[in-house]
C-alpha cells in the first residue's frame, strides 16, 4: 500500500501530498463531518460515537463499488442492532444518479452525498471504493482501498473484533 | 524291552500341545476412536504389551468414571489384560460380570471366547464346551480361528476324536491354527491307540510345505510322532518314511536319527542301523537321544559280533556318563546357591510385564546348557515370569514409597501456605463491602437512565464546566441585571450569549459522555460480578479446605503402612518363587542325572554280559 | 498575559469613561438645581420652604443617584466577571472575529444549513443534524466560525435554509458590512421570527 501511494504521489506530481509522507489516517481520530443524507436529514459522524462506524466512499461509475454494496448491506442489517453503523458516502457530482443506484440496489444503510468532495478529500480517498473502519472511540482503525471479492470476510472479522471492544 | 522304553520315553518327551499365539482382547472391534484421554493412556500401555500400568490406569479411570463411551470396551480390555497378565481369577470374574450386563453381541461373543479359554486352561472341559457353544458369529477371523482350535482341543481332551476329526477336516483353507489342531489330534489318536486315523492325519501334516520356521518344526514333529507311533505299532518299515522326512539339522533331527536306527534294528538290519546311530553319537551328550545312541551303537555292534568294539563303546559310554553326572552335580550346586539365576536375571531389563515374554537366551556359561531344556518347558517359563513380575512389583512399590514421602511433603506445604494466606484473604474480604458497591452501581445505573431520559446534559458536565455554569447562572440572577438601562440589557444579552455557547458545548458532549459513562459502568458491573464470584469461591474453599486437608492427610498416611505390608509380602513371594525355580531346575538336573544313571546301569549290565560271555564262551570274543 | 492586561485597561477606561460621563451629567443637573436656588429673597418662608423642598429633593436625588451608582458598580463587577468567563469560553484573540449562531423562534424551526461568506469567500457551510437543532432550540449557541481579519471593513453574507411551519422550505439571507477594530469581535447570527411571526429571519448582532 505504501508503495502504491508512493507511485501515485510521483505520478500526480506536485499535488500528491500524501505520496511520500506517512499520512495514513490509521490510528488517528477520524475527522468529523456532516453531510446530507438520502432521506433529507443531515448526519454527523461524531454523533455516532459509541458505535462502530464503517464509512464507505463510492461512486456510480465505479464497478467494484456496485459489487461491494449489497455485501455491505448484509453487514449492516446483521450488525446494526448491536452497535454498528454504516455510512455510505457518494462522491458523484450529480447526486440524483447516486439516488437512482441506491434505490436500484435496494440498500438500507444511510447514504450521504459529498458532491463537493470535501469529505473524501478529508479522508485522503484516492481509490474507489474506499472503506474506513472507525472504533467506538472515534479512532480510525482500518482502511481498505478498492474492493476484491473476499474483502468482505476481512470486513466481517474486523467489525466483529471492534464490536467486542 | 529296551526299545519299548526308549520309544515311550521319546514319545513322551516331545508330545505336548503346540504353542498358541496370543490374540488381542479387543481385536476386530471397530478401530478405536479415543474420546477419553484416560482411555487413550490405557491403550498406550496396552499396545506396548505393558499390562501392569495399563491395568492400573484402567482401574483408576473406572474408579473416577472417566471412560465415557469406552466403558463397555474397557471391561473387556481389562479382562483380556488380566488374562494376559496371568490373573485368571480376576479375568473370569470380569467376564462373568460382563455377561450379566446388557452388552452388545460383539462384546458378548468375545467374552464367551475368553471364558472358554480360561475354563479350558483350568480343566473344566464341559464349562469350556458350553462357553464355546455360546459364541455367535461376530468374532473376527483371527479370534474365530483360535476359537475353533480351542474347540478342537476341547474335543481332543474330552476324547471326542470323531468330532475333532470332523471339525478339522471341515476347516476351510489352510491355516496354522488348523495344523496345530491336527497335530494335537494326531497325538491324541496315537495315545488312544487309533493308529490308522492318526497315521492319516499326521501323514498329511508330515508332507505340508512349510513357509515358516514354526510350520517346519510342526512338520518335523508330525513326522516324528508318526514314525514313532508306527514303530510302536510294529510297522517298522513304514516308520522309516516319515522319520526320514525330518530335517537333519533341526531340533528333532536327533530323535529322528534314533528312530531311523531303531526302524532298521527292528528288522535286524543292524548294519544300516549303525549309520544314523554313529552320527548321533558324536553330538551333544545332553540330548537323551544321543545318550541312548551311546548304548545303541555298542548294542548293534554286539549284534554284529564286534564284541570287543562293543565293550570299548560301553566303557566309553560309562566314562562319558560319569563325567556328565559330575558336571550336573556342579551345576546343581550353582543353582542351589542362587548364582545361576542371578546371572541371567541380571541381563533382563525388567521393562514390561507381558505374558509372552520369553527368556530366549541364557548367559554364556558351561552350565547354562543344562538349562536350555528347562527353557522349553512351560512350567519354568511361567515360574520365571512370575519371578520377573514380582521384581517389577517390588520396584513399583519402591517408587511409590518415595512418592508417598513427596506427597506428605506437598501436603504439609499446602497446609502451611493456606494457613499463611488465610488471614490476609479474610482481611481483604472484610474490608470490601461488595453488596454496598453493587447497590451503588445500580443506583448509578438508575441515575444514568434518568439523565438520558431527561436529556440532562448538565449532569455530565466536567467540574470546570459546572463551575462556569454556576457562575453564569449566578450572574444571571444579579438584581442589577433586571434594570431597564442599556448597560443592563447589554450585560443580559452577553450572558445569554455566553450561557448559550457553554450550553451548546455541553449538549455536544452529552451523547459521547453518556456512552462512556455507560461503558465504564458496564465494565464496573462486570468487575463486580467477577469479584462476587471470586468471593463465593473463596468462601466455599474456606469452608471446605480444612476438611479436604484432613481427608488427604489420612489417605497419605494410610499409604505407607500399606506399601510396607505389600513389600513384605512381595519379598516373601520373591523368596518362594525363587526357591520354586531353583527347585524345578534342580529337579530337572536330577532327572537328567537319573537318566544317566539308568543308562550307566544298562551299560554296565551289557558290559558285564559281554565279559560273562567272553569268560564262559571261552577264548577271545568274536 | 500582557495582552490581557492591555485589554483590561482598555475596558476599564471605557467603562470608567462611561461612568464619568454619567456622573458628570448627573452632577450637571445637581449644579443647575443649586444655581437656581440663589434667586430673589421674596419671602423668607417661601425661600425656606423652597430650601427645604430642595434639600428634600436633593436627598431624594442623592439616594437615587447612589442607587444608580451602586447599580452601575454592580454591573461593572459583572462585566469583569463576564470578561473572565469570556476568556474561558470564547478564547478570542485580538485579530479574530468569532461568529455565533443562535435560534429564537416561536414554532419549531428545522434548521438545515447555514452558509457564511466573508469578503466573498465561503468560510463555513454547516449542516445541522436533528440533535444540533434541538440544542439550539433549548438555548444553545453555536460558535460557527473564527476568522482572522485585518482591521477595517468586511462584508458578510449569511444564508440559512430549513423547514419552517407548515413544512415550508425556507431560505433566507442577510448581508452586512462590519468593522473590525483593534480588539476581538463577536458577531451573533440570530435566526428569529420576532419581527415577522412565523417567518424566521436573520438578525445580526455585533459585540465588541
Amino acid at each position: 500500500m505504501k508503495m502504491r501511494k508512493l507511485l501515485l504521489g510521483l505520478v500526480l506530481g506536485a499535488f500528491a501530498v500524501s505520496g511520500l509522507a506517512s499520512s495514513d489516517l490509521t490510528g488517528q481520530a477520524a475527522p468529523d463531518f456532516a453531510l446530507k443524507s438520502s432521506t433529507g436529514e443531515n448526519l454527523r459522524l461524531s454523533e455516532y460515537r459509541g458505535d462502530v462506524v464503517m464509512v464507505n466512499f463510492w461512486a456510480t461509475w465505479c464497478g467494484p463499488c456496485r459489487q461491494e454494496m449489497p455485501l455491505l448491506d448484509q453487514l449492516y442489517s446483521r450488525y446494526e442492532r448491536v452497535g454498528f453503523t454504516l455510512l455510505g458516502v457518494n462522491i458523484d457530482d450529480n447526486s440524483s444518479k447516486a439516488m437512482n443506484m441506491v434505490q436500484e440496489l435496494g440498500v438500507s444503510f444511510p447514504v450521504l452525498f459529498d458532491s463537493r468532495k470535501q469529505v473524501s478529500k478529508l479522508y485522503q480517498v484516492d481509490t474507489m471504493p474506499a472503506t474506513v473502519l472507525i472504533d467506538r472511540e472515534g479512532t480510525v482503525r482500518y482502511i481498505h482501498h478498492g474492493y476484491k471479492p473476499g474483502y468482505e470476510n476481512e470486513y466481517l472479522d474486523q467489525i466483529r473484533s471492534l464490536l467486542r471492544e | 524291552m529296551l526299545l519299548r522304553i526308549c520309544i515311550v520315553v521319546a514319545l513322551c518327551a516331545y508330545l505336548g500341545a503346540a504353542v498358541q499365539p496370543a490374540a488381542a482382547a479387543t481385536e476386530g472391534l471397530d478401530p478405536v476412536v479415543v474420546k477419553s484421554p484416560e482411555y487413550g493412556e490405557v491403550l498406550f500401555y496396552f499396545y506396548q504389551e505393558d499390562y501392569f500400568p495399563a491395568i492400573v490406569r484402567l482401574l483408576a479411570a473406572q474408579e473416577k468414571a472417566r471412560l465415557g463411551e469406552h466403558a463397555d470396551q474397557a471391561d473387556l480390555l481389562l479382562g483380556g489384560m488380566y488374562l494376559s497378565y496371568g490373573h485368571h481369577l480376576e479375568a473370569a470374574d470380569i467376564f462373568n460380570r460382563l455377561l450379566a450386563d446388557n452388552v452388545s453381541p460383539a462384546i458378548r461373543d468375545r467374552t464367551w471366547f475368553f471364558l472358554a479359554k480360561i475354563w479350558h486352561e483350568r480343566g473344566y472341559l464341559d464349562k469350556a464346551q458350553q462357553a464355546l457353544a455360546n459364541i455367535g458369529d461376530t468374532l473376527p477371523d483371527n479370534l474365530a480361528r483360535e476359537a475353533r482350535m480351542l474347540q478342537a482341543q476341547v474335543y481332543i481332551d474330552g476324547g471326542r476324536y470323531a468330532d475333532a476329526i470332523d471339525l478339522l477336516q471341515n476347516w476351510k483353507g489352510r491355516s496354522e491354527w488348523a495344523d496345530y489342531a491336527k497335530f494335537n489330534l494326531g497325538v491324541a489318536l496315537v495315545r488312544s491307540g487309533q493308529i490308522e486315523a492318526a497315521s492319516r492325519i499326521l501323514g498329511d501334516l508330515g508332507e505340508i510345505d512349510p513357509f515358516n520356521e514354526e510350520l517346519a518344526a510342526l512338520r518335523d514333529r508330525a513326522n516324528l510322532a508318526l514314525g514313532y507311533s508306527l514303530l510302536q505299532d510294529g510297522q517298522a518299515a513304514a516308520a522309516k518314511t516319515p522319520l526320514e522326512r525330518v530335517r537333519l539339522s533341526g531340533p528333532f533331527s536327533n530323535k529322528a536319527l534314533l528312530g531311523v536306527g531303531w526302524a532298521d534294528a527292528e528288522v535286524d538290519d543292524y548294519q544300516h542301523a549303525l549309520v544314523p546311530w554313529m552320527e548321533l553319537r558324536g553330538r551333544d551328550l545332553l540330548d537323551p537321544a544321543v545318550q541312548e545312541s551311546m548304548l545303541a551303537v555298542p548294542y548293534a555292534l554286539a549284534k554284529l559280533d564286534s564284541i570287543s568294539q562293543a565293550a570299548d563303546h560301553y566303557l566309553d559310554a560309562i566314562e562319558a556318563f560319569n563325567e556328565e553326572a559330575n558336571r550336573i552335580d556342579r551345576t546343581i550346586g550353582l543353582v542351589e546357591s542362587g548364582k545361576l539365576f542371578d546371572e541371567f536375571l541380571a541381563n533382563d531389563p525388567l521393562d514390561g510385564t507381558g505374558w509372552y515374554w520369553h527368556l530366549k537366551k541364557l548367559p554364556d556359561a558351561a552350565e547354562s546348557r543344562y538349562l536350555y531344556h528347562l527353557l522349553a518347558t512351560n512350567e519354568f517359563q511361567e515360574g520365571l515370569k512370575n519371578y520377573r513380575d514380582l521384581r517389577y512389583l517390588n520396584r513399583n512399590l519402591d517408587d511409590w514409597q518415595r512418592s508417598v514421602d513427596v506427597f506428605a511433603n506437598m501436603l504439609d506445604t499446602r497446609i502451611q501456605a493456606y494457613a499463611e494466606r488465610l488471614p490476609k484473604v479474610e482481611d481483604a474480604l472484610g474490608r470490601a463491602d461488595l453488596e454496598a458497591m453493587v447497590d451503588r452501581k445500580l443506583d448509578y445505573d438508575a441515575m444514568l437512565n434518568e439523565i438520558e431520559k431527561s436529556h440532562d446534559w448538565l449532569a455530565l458536565a466536567t467540574d470546570d464546566e459546572f463551575r462556569m455554569w454556576g457562575e453564569i447562572t449566578g450572574l444571571e440572577s444579579t438584581p442589577a441585571l433586571s434594570a431597564d438601562i442599556p448597560e443592563a440589557e447589554e450585560a443580559r444579552d452577553k450572558i445569554r450569549l455566553l450561557k448559550g455557547v457553554l450550553q451548546w458545548r455541553l449538549e455536544r458532549e452529552f451523547a459521547d459522555r453518556l456512552w462512556r459513562v455507560r461503558r465504564d459502568l458496564r465494565q464496573t458491573g462486570e468487575a463486580l460480578v467477577d469479584t462476587q464470584r471470586s468471593r463465593r469461591h473463596i468462601d466455599e474453599s474456606m469452608r471446605n479446605e480444612p476438611q479436604r486437608f484432613e481427608e488427604l492427610s489420612a489417605r497419605v498416611e494410610g499409604l505407607s503402612p500399606r506399601i510396607d505390608g505389600l513389600k513384605l509380602r512381595v519379598a516373601e513371594s520373591l523368596g518362594k518363587q525363587r526357591a520354586f525355580l531353583q527347585h524345578i531346575a534342580v529337579d530337572e538336573l536330577q532327572a537328567q542325572k537319573q537318566r544317566l544313571d539308568i543308562y550307566t546301569v544298562q551299560a554296565r549290565f551289557a558290559l558285564a554280559a559281554i565279559y560273562d560271555r567272553a569268560a564262559s564262551g571261552g577264548g577271545s570274543g568274536q | 498575559m500582557a495582552r490581557i492586561g492591555f485589554r483590561r485597561v482598555q475596558v476599564a477606561r471605557k467603562t470608567v469613561a462611561g461612568l464619568l460621563v454619567s456622573i458628570l451629567l448627573l452632577s450637571g443637573i445637581a449644579a443647575n438645581a443649586q444655581d437656581a436656588g440663589t434667586d430673589a429673597p421674596a419671602t423668607v418662608a417661601k425661600a425656606n420652604q423652597a430650601a427645604e423642598d430642595e434639600a428634600a429633593s436633593r436627598q431624594q436625588f442623592r439616594s437615587l443617584d447612589e442607587n444608580v451608582q451602586d447599580l452601575k458598580k454592580e454591573i461593572l463587577d459583572l462585566n469583569r466577571d463576564l470578561y473572565l468567563l469570556e476568556e474561558d469560553l470564547l478564547f478570542p484573540a485580538n485579530s479574530e472575529v468569532a461568529f455565533f449562531v443562535s435560534l429564537d423562534v416561536g414554532e419549531y424551526f428545522d434548521l438545515d444549513s447555514i452558509n457564511l461568506k466573508i469578503d466573498g469567500k465561503e468560510v463555513a457551510n454547516y449542516l445541522y443534524t436533528k440533535r444540533e437543532v434541538g440544542a439550539l432550540e433549548r438555548g444553545g449557541v453555536q460558535r460557527l466560525h473564527m476568522a482572522n481579519l485585518k482591521t477595517g471593513d468586511h462584508e458578510l453574507i449569511a444564508v440559512f435554509t430549513g423547514k419552517g411551519p407548515h413544512d415550508r422550505d425556507y431560505r433566507r439571507g442577510a448581508t452586512m458590512t462590519f468593522n473590525k477594530g483593534i480588539g476581538a469581535k463577536y458577531v451573533e447570527l440570530k435566526i428569529t421570527d420576532r419581527e415577522k411571526k412565523e417567518q424566521p429571519e436573520f438578525a445580526i448582532k455585533e459585540w465588541e
